[in-house]
């Protein structure tokens, strides 16, 4: 027996490689999860065009110009067309075939229109000022005369999107040869990505790494019209907008600096720019010190909620132990005790959620997917049942909970999963039942869940709402990761 | 007793060819679970169907690899039916992602392209020196994304190392397809001209070091055969019209032709990098082919049919007993070894127990069960077991979704 | 100012990496060298020139007033690198071509020589990355003094060269069976190819006209 200690542990051993094989699949996520923290990959910036150094965020609903500014009655001209939502700035990038370039993008609310390629209404004008007050012009350029540059920043190059060429030309303010910057539509996700070519002085002195300014305003396009746009009078036509009796300028929508109120762009003033610096915090963020902060700040709200809950709950088989148990972890009791309430939408609930947690602590596959199945089965059933606000809550709360913790590549529930969590957060705001705090951190699950669906477009809109509620340090580092740098 | 132990004999006793019905059962009840688990318990509405047949079919496979004995035979049926079937799912998948089978700025900057095998091979470097993975695909959340693949690429190696190629690789297939179209070779490739998988490895530094100064996956951009039945860029400039000539031109002559021509799997053995990489893993790997040079008579019969051109005439002279870096683990040479000489083993290790003859005929049943277990663990079933295994979960779901859109044609037809 | 010269220099070293490898890699270990001297004596002498490639790139970009601007031009730093791997990939065709069949005696031998090495350091040395271009621009702001600036560089280039310390063992394989060497040596026929095809010839088409 002596002799065949180590064959016999040899042939354990194979044995174990045998039946890792479909372990390894069924726990592939688990084991992506365990790669993913200890190697912390990410994609190499040269695809996406460069490191975002600086995101600028737009509110959505203000392309009215400054005043009441409405759209022209073409159906080309669907709402949100011209309303910026995001700009971004990213680093310089080097690239073998094209040759180094600068890329910015511009998200607006809705270029899907397929009556015209690939957005036909929309003119984007992007002006950049790269030496300050050194040099550059005040002047707009044909189309743009309208509108007033800050004199302390001069631009130095420009270029309008007028969204039938996939190359623009780059003008320059000391009337040089115009280069070229190759223009990416990709109308599913309402973005626009210009490539900006840097084999020009004015251009290449983006490589130097220091400041800039960027002027961004958007303005219907109209073919026909003088220098492309699309006129705005007092009242809309089918190719005019309307809503400007007083003849302003014909912006829609500009993308300013967060103190500065777009109705004062109209004035004789100038249009503020946005500063972007290439050694911004955006491109030095240090992933690691949130995430330290942000598991500190979840480590405390942890603690601070059990002390809240206080007490045990109280004996005798009640709906309120039930739950105790349940976040306690004692999912038989719980189930116990929740069965007997399953005829109430609460009870259902987290009757629902204990079925599908015990699917994370079976060892059997196939069990695992079945009460998971059917955890969610009972969840679903709560929330038709729900018939006040707080059966509402409740229902949804328990449901997205769950579908964020279980595998999305099995389960496919993280869609749902973030509509639940935006409802509830936005019902409990509505009652006044939930802290700044909170409401941003369920605004960022909703997020994460949509993420994972693959919805980015959904997902980073609800970053965006959980940033101006103000961001929590998981907040934060949820939204830095995904290069959501408010 | 004498009708008790034939009984017991004729279930668990271990055979010449083929495995003992025994084992065939346990094997199978495994195999099975896990095939009827992904094709058709993890499937919703009609997929179940067209994942069920799917589970039938790898399953019958199976059966038929243990029961004849023709471990190579099967598998080859395995591989190339995946492979085939593979495309018309993979095509539709992206049809569906994204409007079209073709690369377009979307995919690359939302960093949504299938990240596939080969490309391991281009970014392990640019990883360490510039932190960043130099192709554009998923982090995690699909099935082709980096992080899935690493797991699969990293249980794949511990496990079989260069096995990949023959048990698993869906692009291996094709090759393995057109050299198996007719009997005689037409372009003689023999263990003679064995320096053509050298090049292999030339590959593997060539596409490891060109893509370094340009950050981008070389292999992927210019040289990929299976492009063609996968994804690629609209030829629409020089540079694309270019990368777009080598892939029409390598699938034809790397893939169909010379294979077709010399019966070996010529793409595999003289070109693919990821098998040169494979090759250098084999050093790790927990199975092997093992070469028992006592019991070989140097009759070249493996050297004859290896698709891979891994055995030669120095290796046969040579006292080392684990085959060379090249072998995929295809079970060619075993078929035709008539000695015996070459098994699967772990570790290159020689067999793990020795069966004890006995006098006392009591003891026969003993005797019996004995050698059922050592056979159950023996690497000859646990390897097939593993690698088939392995092979028909990553290629399931292609072969489950094509028979699926097959089956939806024929009932709009009806 | 040591501590910045050193870890610039780690910093440059991953970029060097990335440009000479495919270069040097191939060239290397097509050769039988036979001690760990003459080893060291082909290192040396690309490292060598590699230095010179670095300062005369370091002047061409001062006498363009790079340093003043805080960038090196674009079309500029690609039409440079366009014409050093056409000729990069040149020589590594001939090492080839002579090393595997004898031909192109004058130029194979030369490329296949010690002078070769020393060409492909020079060559590989005349690429100005983002680390070598913040080097320059500490040495040439005057505030290190020359005495100073030369101990920074010297530094920088030291700790850049740390990742070249492993081919001084390529002799270690003089023991390789010879289908190693012309595997090596057809991977240098086919870098040389794709040098000059698809990095040297494209960008140098690209960049001559923003050069006009």
């Amino acid at each position: 027996m002596r002799k065949n200690i180590v064959p016999i542990c040899v042939s354990v051993l194979a044995v174990l490689f045998v039946i890792a094989v479909p372990f390894s699949f069924v726990f592939g996520e688990a084991l992506q999860g365990a790669c993913r923290h200890l190697l912390k990959l990410r994609i190499h910036e040269s695809y996406s065009g460069g490191r975002v150094v600086s995101s600028f965020y737009d509110p959505s609903g203000d392309d009215k110009g400054g005043g009441e500014f409405t759209y022209p009655l073409s159906e080309i001209f669907l709402p949100g067309a011209l309303d910026i939502i995001k700009y971004t700035v990213h680093e310089p990038v080097s690239d073998y075939r094209s040759g180094d370039y600068w890329q910015c993008g511009i998200v607006l609310g809705n270029i899907s229109s397929d009556k015209m390629f690939p957005f036909g209404c929309v003119r984007v004008s992007v002006y950049v000022d790269v030496d300050g007050a050194k040099s550059g012009s005040t002047q707009g350029l044909a189309g743009d005369e309208d509108a007033r540059f800050d004199p302390a920043h001069p631009w130095d190059f420009a270029m309008i999107i007028d969204g039938f060429s996939t190359t623009q030309k780059i003008y320059f303010s000391d009337g040089s040869e115009p280069s070229s910057a190759t223009i990416i539509f990709l109308p599913k996700k309402n973005r626009i990505l210009a490539r900006v070519l840097l084999d020009n002085k004015r251009t290449g002195a983006l490589l130097a790494g220091t400041d800039s300014w960027h002027y961004v305003f958007t303005k219907g396009y109209d073919r026909l019209s003088a220098g492309g746009v699309l006129p705005v009078k007092e009242t809309e036509s089918l190719r005019s907008g309307g809503g400007n009796p007083d003849g302003g300028p014909a912006i829609y929508d500009y993308l300013l600096p967060r103190t500065t109120a777009q109705s004062g762009q109209s004035t004789p003033d100038y249009i503020a720019p946005l500063h972007c610096s290439f050694k911004s915090a955006a491109a030095r963020i240090d992933l690691d010190a949130l995430e330290t902060e942000s598991a500190a700040y979840l480590k405390k709200k942890s603690v601070d909620e059990k002390d809240t809950q206080g007490a045990p709950a109280p004996e005798g088989g009640s709906l309120q132990q039930g739950i105790a148990f349940f976040r306690e972890g004692r999912l038989d009791e719980a189930e116990k005790i929740l069965t007997a309430f399953s005829q109430t939408s609460e009870g259902l609930a987290y009757l629902g959620a204990v079925v599908a947690s015990k699917g994370g602590k079976t060892e059997s596959t196939f069990e695992a997917v079945e009460f998971v199945n059917e955890g969610f089965e009972k969840m679903d059933k709560a929330c038709a049942m729900a018939q006040n606000d707080i059966e509402y809550i409740t229902a949804r709360l328990c449901r997205a909970n769950t579908a964020i913790e279980i595998p999305e590549e099995v389960f496919h529930k993280c869609a749902q999963g973030a509509h639940d969590f935006e409802e509830a957060a936005l019902k409990l705001r509505e009652l006044g039942a939930v802290s700044d705090a909170d409401f941003s951190d369920m605004l960022v699950k909703a997020a994460i869940c949509a993420d994972k669906a693959g919805d980015f477009a959904y997902s980073e809109s609800l970053f965006i709402k959980a940033g101006s509620a103000g961001f929590t340090p998981y907040g934060k580092f949820e939204a830095a990761k995904r290069d959501i740098i408010l | 007793m004498i009708k008790k132990n034939s009984l017991i004999e004729s279930i668990f006793a271990p055979r010449e060819k083929g495995a003992s019905p025994a084992i065939i059962f346990i094997t199978s009840l495994f195999l099975g679970y896990y095939l009827f688990f992904f094709n058709v318990l993890l499937s919703t509405g009609t997929e179940k169907i067209s994942g069920a047949i799917t589970a039938v079919f790898f399953l019958g496979l199976y059966i038929a690899m243990l029961v004849t004995g023709e471990y190579s035979r099967y598998r080859k049926i395995f591989l190339i039916a995946a492979s085939l079937l593979m495309v018309p799912a993979f095509i539709n998948t992206l049809i569906e992602e994204r409007g079209t089978m073709l690369v377009n700025a979307d995919t690359v900057i939302n960093n949504e392209n299938p990240f596939c095998h080969i490309v391991f091979t281009m970014t392990a470097i640019p990883l360490v020196l510039q932190k960043g993975i130099i192709f554009p695909a998923r982090l995690s959340g699909h099935y082709a994304s980096i992080y899935s693949m690493l797991v699969i690429w990293l249980s794949a190696s511990l496990i079989f190392g260069r096995g990949w190629c023959s048990w698993v690789c869906f692009y291996g297939g094709w090759d393995s397809c057109f050299s198996s179209i007719g009997k005689k070779p037409a372009l003689k490739l023999s263990y003679k001209n064995n320096h053509v998988r050298y090049f292999n490895f030339v590959m593997l530094a060539f596409v490891t070091l060109a893509s370094l100064p340009i950050l981008s996956a070389v292999y992927c951009e210019l040289l990929c055969p299976f492009k063609i039945v996968t994804e690629f860029e609209a030829p629409v400039d020089i540079f694309t019209i270019v990368a777009f000539g080598f892939m029409v031109v390598t699938f034809l002559t790397l893939v169909v032709v010379m294979p077709f021509l010399t019966k070996k799997r010529f793409q595999c053995t003289a070109f693919c990098p990821f098998g040169a990489m494979q090759s250098l893993i084999n050093k790790i790997s927990f199975f092997r082919v093992r070469f028992d040079k006592e019991k070989c008579t140097k009759c070249g019969a493996c050297a004859a049919v290896c698709p891979t051109l891994s055995v030669s005439p120095e290796f046969l002279e040579n006292t080392k007993k684990t085959m060379p870096l090249t072998c995929t683990m295809c079970g060619e040479c075993m078929n035709v070894c008539r000695q015996g000489a070459i098994t699967y083993s772990i570790w290159g290790l020689p067999p793990l127990f020795k069966i004890k003859e006995t006098a006392d005929g009591s003891s026969a049943v003993l005797k019996t069960l004995r050698e059922f277990l050592i056979a159950l663990v023996s690497p000859k079933t646990l390897f097939p077991c593993a690698a088939f295994l392995f092979g028909t979960i990553v290629s399931g779901s292609f072969v489950r979704e094509t028979l699926e859109l097959i089956i939806n044609q024929i009932i709009k037809l009806w | 100012m040591f501590i910045d010269a050193i870890l610039l220099g780690l910093a440059s070293g991953s970029y060097c990496v990335m440009f000479c490898a495919p270069v040097l890699v191939p060239w290397f270990f097509s050769k039988q060298i036979p001690t760990a001297g003459r080893n060291a004596l082909y290192l040396s002498l690309y490292l060598a020139g590699r230095l010179s490639g670095y300062i005369l790139i370091g002047v061409i970009a001062g006498v363009l007033g790079s340093y003043a601007a805080g960038y090196l031009s674009a079309p500029v730093d690609r039409a440079i690198g366009g014409a050093t791997q056409t000729l990069a990939g040149a020589l590594l065709i001939f090492s080839g071509v002579y090393s595997l069949k004898g031909r192109c005696r004058a130029a194979g031998r030369f490329a296949d020589s010690a002078g070769g090495a020393a060409s492909l350091g020079f060559l590989s040395g005349m690429k100005m990355c983002p680390p070598l271009f913040a080097a320059a621009m500490r040495v040439f702001s005057g505030d290190l003094g020359p005495l100073g600036g030369g101990a920074f560089f010297t530094l920088f280039f030291i700790a850049s060269s740390l990742y070249f310390t492993p081919l001084l063992f390529v002799f270690k394989l003089n023991k390789a069976p010879e289908y190693f060497r012309s595997g090596a040596r057809v991977l240098c026929i086919m870098m040389g190819v794709y040098y000059i095809a698809f990095l040297g010839l494209p960008a140098l088409f690209q960049s001559v006209p923003a050069l006009r």
